[in-house]
């Protein structure tokens, strides 16, 4: 979907007249998206996808309802919403009863995002195996393990500025891995 | 709760995306509130930078499951084995070992958050800390005003008057921000005071502070107080990090960890807390193990004990559970015992966990 401003005006005008294929583009185009922030927010999957259909659910009502304020701004006013409802999950952890069915649209752009991220780990674990093992050490500490390159250095036994080059080497090897080898 | 409030925001670019590694920043958990919603905001509006976020989420996960398999983390592997849930019972153990040993006032009770699922009794044993131990150094040369205030907020602290060295310590801060050590004992002291968001910020401070003596120390605590505030995502990302530090808290956090993957398996987690629980080792200091059994369970002084590493092979295709590889690792001799533990002298090796047979 084109995501500029005069698209998104255009999409929540076709919304706001009842158009359903308007609903599917708006649910196909941003789940990803609202997945990605509540797994970054919640670290937690299942939650996450819960929360895709919520978020989507409450945007496409408040569509229908003229809620938007600003017609060229739909995808911060997508991304304000998701937060705000992301992170009421988090204050509570506890769902709510939802006053809205899921949709079948939702359903399937949510079984295409466990999909793509299992085809991309398939991609990413065969880019990994490509690299040296001290540059996956370097990748694992830093990544996963939040050290920095002075924190690194002392227990690989290389200069700071050598894990920095290592660990920037490895991570665009990886990313160009990725953009050779994955097609969503 | 419907808002379009994202569109007054300062905007971001890919240029600074990709110079900040944001993307990266983001994915790990490490972005501020502020940061993490100008990057949300634009990668909303998008396509490339959205793609490499779904990349590095991938490398992310893979990362962590490769960091997680067995072989380099051993006692990370808790989610698929029953290991986990002997880890989680040690570290009830040790807990309960640690009130016997220094009193019930420094057992810090964690709020249970609402709507949690972790079993109460595992969630108090998580959040129960020791306190660190301090040695008062003194030196030739008349010391400054912030090393005066934090002397005498640590006499406070030798005294066990947490709320009291809090304050003091907090004016020593103050007094000389760029402290480690001030603020590494104002986050202990926040944090035996049952101020834990308190401690969060002390103790993430001694972090920022960088490459010190307390960094491995301020991790592990901070742990301990993210799972005070229910927050056991970013205690377990402080945890790993302890783990990759190769510290003297290396095995505790270990320990903590396979306890925190058991609480994602409920299941793992023994029903009725320590009840039926075989003798295992609790915890490992030196030469010296407590072990999780007592007078009660019939130990005498002189008893010998075999103790064995149990590690649960699992088909790395299909998941499942294909049996439990049993190895003898060492021997212990029983040197003190109590109505429900006992110190063992071990000759060999002992991990929390391991098994403990009667010779």
């Amino acid at each position: 979907m084109d995501r500029s401003a005069d698209a998104g005006a255009a999409l929540f005008a076709r919304i706001r007249l009842g158009d359903a294929a308007a609903e599917e583009e708006l649910v196909e185009s941003f789940s990803g998206r609202v997945y990605a922030m509540a797994l970054a927010r919640t670290r937690d999957r299942e939650a996450s996808r819960d929360l895709v259909q919520d978020v989507l659910c409450a945007v496409v009502h408040a569509l229908r309802g003229g809620r938007l304020h600003a017609p060229d701004k739909l995808a911060a006013f997508i991304s304000g919403t998701a937060r705000n409802l992301i992170n009421n999950y988090c204050r509570t952890r506890l769902r709510t009863a939802r006053e809205i069915p899921a949709t079948p649209e939702a359903t399937t752009a949510d079984a295409d995002e466990v999909l793509d991220e299992r085809r991309r780990a398939v991609v990413v674990r065969s880019a990994l195996r490509e690299l040296d093992l001290i540059d996956r050490r370097i990748l694992t500490m830093a990544v996963v393990g939040g050290l920095s390159a002075v924190e690194i250095a002392t227990r690989v036994t290389l200069s700071p500025e050598a894990v920095r080059q290592r660990k920037s080497r490895a991570v665009r090897k990886v990313m160009a891995i990725l953009a050779e080898r994955y097609r969503p | 709760m419907i808002s379009n409030g994202d569109s007054d925001r300062p905007a971001m670019d890919c240029a600074r995306v990709v110079r900040d590694e944001v993307t990266e920043q983001y994915v790990a958990g490490r972005l501020r509130e502020d940061e993490q919603i100008t990057f949300e905001q634009h990668y909303f509006q998008c396509d490339r930078c959205f793609e490499e976020l779904k990349n590095y989420r991938a490398l992310h996960a893979e990362l962590e499951r490769l960091s997680a398999s067995p072989g380099k983390f051993p006692a990370l592997t808790g989610r698929r084995l029953l290991w986990a849930a002997a880890g989680a019972a040690a570290v009830i153990t040790i807990t309960l070992l640690t009130w016997r040993e220094f009193g019930a006032p420094e057992r810090i009770t964690p709020p249970t958050p609402a709507g949690a699922t972790p079993p109460r009794v595992v969630l108090e044993a998580l959040g129960a800390v020791v306190p660190p131990p301090y040695q008062a150094t003194t030196l030739g040369n008349t010391p400054d005003l912030a090393t005066r205030a934090f002397r005498d907020a640590m006499r406070d602290y030798e005294r066990r008057e947490y709320a009291a060295s809090a304050k003091g310590l907090a004016a020593a801060a103050r007094l000389d921000p760029s402290s480690p050590q001030t603020h590494f004992y104002l986050g202990a002291s926040y944090l035996l005071s049952d101020d834990s968001a308190a401690a969060v910020r002390a103790l993430q401070t001694t972090i920022d502070l960088g490459e010190s003596a307390y960094l491995e120390a301020a991790r592990f605590y901070l742990s301990k107080a993210l799972i005070r505030r229910g927050n056991l995502g970013g205690a377990r990302a402080e945890l790993l990090k302890v783990v990759l530090l190769k510290g003297e808290h290396e095995r505790d956090a270990q320990s903590l960890l396979a306890a925190l993957d058991a609480l994602r398996q409920p299941d793992l987690v023994p029903k009725g807390g320590l009840t039926g629980i075989d003798a295992r080792v609790a915890r490992v200091a030196g030469t010296r193990a407590y072990i999780n059994i007592g007078t009660a369970h019939g130990v005498k002084i002189g008893d010998s004990f075999s103790i064995i590493h149990r590690d649960q092979r699992i088909d790395p295709v299909t998941g499942m559970k294909l049996g439990v590889e049993e190895k003898q690792t060492g021997t212990g001799v029983v040197v003190e015992v109590h109505e429900r533990f006992a110190i063992v002298n071990i000759t060999g090796t002992a991990m929390v966990a391991d098994v403990i047979k009667k010779d």
